[in-house]
């Protein structure tokens, strides 16, 4: 019964490998206009600066001015290709559907009132901490700054394709912590595996009105975001992310893009990124019927002694723990 | 502690809190707790509702010592749910409760460009702060009280996956099963269990179904669905055996042996094998869901027009 499962495993899998190469319809950015929140530092410019490249018209919106005065200025330095290309800023908060709407509206003004043709949804940070020390405001933030700022510009922008019949796409960026999460992340993780239950829900009901949904998973990555996020980070979170290689932006983003033009649903960058995503697939659509199986395999290995291992570190800081609660007077109050 | 122990759990003589414990899950659970010997608090908003529940815990008392309580609290907010808590705990000393069961939730399935900001947010609410709330509680609380004790959440099969409907639900669920607190709460020798139960024949899923598209229906047509009795049988026995993901059927258990990732294993020899069958089966039966969501997209853009959406 096994080896007529493996075998049949085997050859559905190569078969249906060799259709994947075959099929190219590669989303060209050219000519384009792609919609970038969170597009004045980190991923998100590294994304604008690669759109950019590809011909496309970028619209990019964050909350800082200043940043984003300094983002536009490094686009058309660097990266414009033709006099034709709209490259736009604009300052929103993102955080809620009036704010999401008005951004949203602004964006499609240069451009006759259209919807952008994609739009990827790279804002958002992460304030990792205790969750015995978390309150409903840090808990709050936590979910908007993870998912509300994503979902609400998902909300808008699929009821804008569907009235005015755009076959847009829309790209969630999650995380690894959208994957598996440990120690340090209470307020973080849930928004980022929030945004895959959402990113599901998305690619199959968008099928209704031919809206591309992609949601990208990536690693840590070394932009002002993570230097932030480090100045809360609990000491047990950051030794348990010692041994982890993050990435520059720039390589991030070409994952990203890369992943975008392969049609694929759920986005990894490397290695890690392929295994987890593997290994937590369920009934997502494979990237490659044959290699993530390797994948995997490999996770189903690797995955469970990565975890012993967290396990132990967290288990062997209980005192150290102990006695930073005890000092925080933690125990004193009710 | 659950890696790797075979430890079962009794409940006998342990203070039990339930959340949603007047009707559907939480109720059935509730009358397993009491059959157990645990003393039981319930907690939900209706308080009709709980004093029906509470006359039929105490058609199942074991003893005269068992604290049997019900009371009426929203767990909207971590305020609400913090003061639930400490009404709970009060005639046990102000002690923490030995495990808590978050079973509250509910569902409204809608199509995503119908949906308001408002509707969206409440999906969230319903589906994961009203649990969330009540763990922050009660980490805080056991933490302090050193009470080594168990907090149990209740996600579904569309915290594994999800279709055409869920989009105020799904997130929800899909937040739950994020496992930091299965990983930080070691730090206290507090367990965390999650629970994935598939359709629950229930109050809360005549409800659900009152404003669920016809595709999502169709699509869940061919699902088998479970009693809620059946599923607090599953749920109960998923903490005493110690397994982190817990699950009442066998989809879904296909769905969480091949979308583990991290979560611990239940077995080493089953859980390869309930992957390799879901590597087969899942996906054909995504796209099964997908050819169905496809041809549906005429009769969806008629019933968008007579809805004014275009307009």
């Amino acid at each position: 019964m096994l080896a007529v499962f493996l075998l049949s495993t085997i050859t559905l899998a190569c078969l249906v490998s060799l259709l994947a190469m075959f099929s190219s319809n590669q989303w060209n950015p050219k000519g384009k206009h792609c919609y970038i929140t969170g597009g004045s530092s980190g991923l998100g410019l590294s994304l604008a600066l690669l759109l950019t490249r590809q011909g496309a018209h970028v619209s990019i919106v964050a909350r800082d001015q200043q940043k984003l005065r300094n983002a536009l200025d490094e686009l058309e330095e660097n990266s414009r290709q033709n006099p034709e290309q709209k490259l736009n800023s604009y300052s929103f908060s993102l955080n809620n559907e009036a704010a999401a709407a008005e951004a949203y509206e602004s964006v499609c003004a240069a451009h006759g009132g259209r919807s952008p043709d994609a739009i990827f949804l790279c804002a958002g940070t992460a304030t990792p901490g205790f969750f015995v020390e978390e309150t409903e405001a840090s808990q709050r933030k936590g979910m908007e700054m993870a998912y509300w700022v994503s979902a609400c510009t998902a909300l808008v922008a699929a009821k804008r394709m569907v009235r005015e019949r755009v076959a847009g796409k829309i790209v969630f960026v999650s995380s690894f912590c959208g994957y598996m999460s440990f120690v340090g992340y209470s307020s973080y993780a849930p928004g980022k595996h929030a945004l895959r239950g959402l990113a599901e829900t998305l690619r199959s009901e968008l099928l209704l009105y031919n809206i591309g949904v992609h949601i990208f998973f990536p690693g840590t990555i070394y932009s002002p975001g993570y230097v932030e996020e480090n100045k809360t980070k609990p000491k047990i979170t950051l030794k348990i992310e010692e041994s982890d290689e993050g990435l520059q932006p720039d390589r991030v983003a070409e994952a990203l893009l890369h992943g975008v033009q392969n049609g694929n649903f759920h986005i990894s960058g490397e290695l890690t990124g392929h295994i987890f995503r593997s290994s937590t697939r369920g009934a997502t659509p494979y990237n490659n019927v044959f290699i993530d199986r390797i994948y995997s395999l490999i996770g189903s290995i690797a995955l469970p002694l990565w975890r012993r291992g967290v396990d132990s570190m967290v288990i062997g800081h209980k005192s150290e723990h102990d006695a930073y609660l005890a000092d925080k007077g933690f125990f004193e109050q009710k | 502690m659950l890696f790797g122990k075979n430890s079962t759990w009794n409940p006998d003589g342990q203070h039990i809190y339930v959340t949603g414990g007047s009707t559907g899950l939480g109720l059935s659970l509730a009358i397993i707790l009491v059959k157990r010997g645990a003393h039981v608090s319930i907690v939900a908003r209706n308080q009709n509702k709980l004093d029906d529940a509470l006359k039929e815990l105490e058609e199942h008392r074991q003893h005269p010592n068992q604290k049997l309580a019900a009371h009426s609290f929203s767990l909207d907010t971590a305020e609400e749910s913090a003061a639930a808590l400490e009404a709970v705990c009060e005639p046990h000393d102000g002690r923490a409760p030995d495990a808590v069961f978050a079973c509250a939730g509910s569902s409204k399935p809608k199509f995503f460009v119908e949906m308001s900001a408002e509707e969206m947010q409440n999906g969230m609410t319903n589906g994961y702060w009203v649990q969330a709330w009540t763990a922050m509680a009660a980490a805080k609380k056991m933490v302090r009280d050193r009470t080594k004790g168990k907090i149990i959440l209740v996600s579904s099969t569309l915290g594994y996956m999800s279709f055409v409907g869920y989009t105020s639900y799904s997130p929800a669920k899909h937040a739950l099963r994020a496992d930091t607190l299965q990983s930080e709460l070691m730090l206290y020798d507090i367990d965390v269990h999650i629970f994935f139960p598939p359709t629950m024949y229930t109050p809360g899923y005549e409800e659900e179904n009152k404003t669920k598209p016809k595709i999502t229906r169709d699509i869940e047509s061919t699902d088998d669905g479970v009693t809620a009795e059946a599923a607090a049988v599953a749920l109960f026995e998923g903490v005493r055996a110690g397994h982190a993901h817990i699950t009442a059927d066998m989809i879904t258990t296909l769905f969480r042996a091949s979308t583990r990732g991290v979560a611990p294993r239940h077995n080493i020899f089953l859980d390869p094998l309930y992957d390799m069958a879901a590597y087969i089966i899942a996906p054909i039966w995504k796209r099964s869901v997908d050819k169905r969501v496809r041809e549906h997209r005429a009769e969806h853009r008629q019933y968008l027009v007579e809805a004014g959406f275009f307009a």
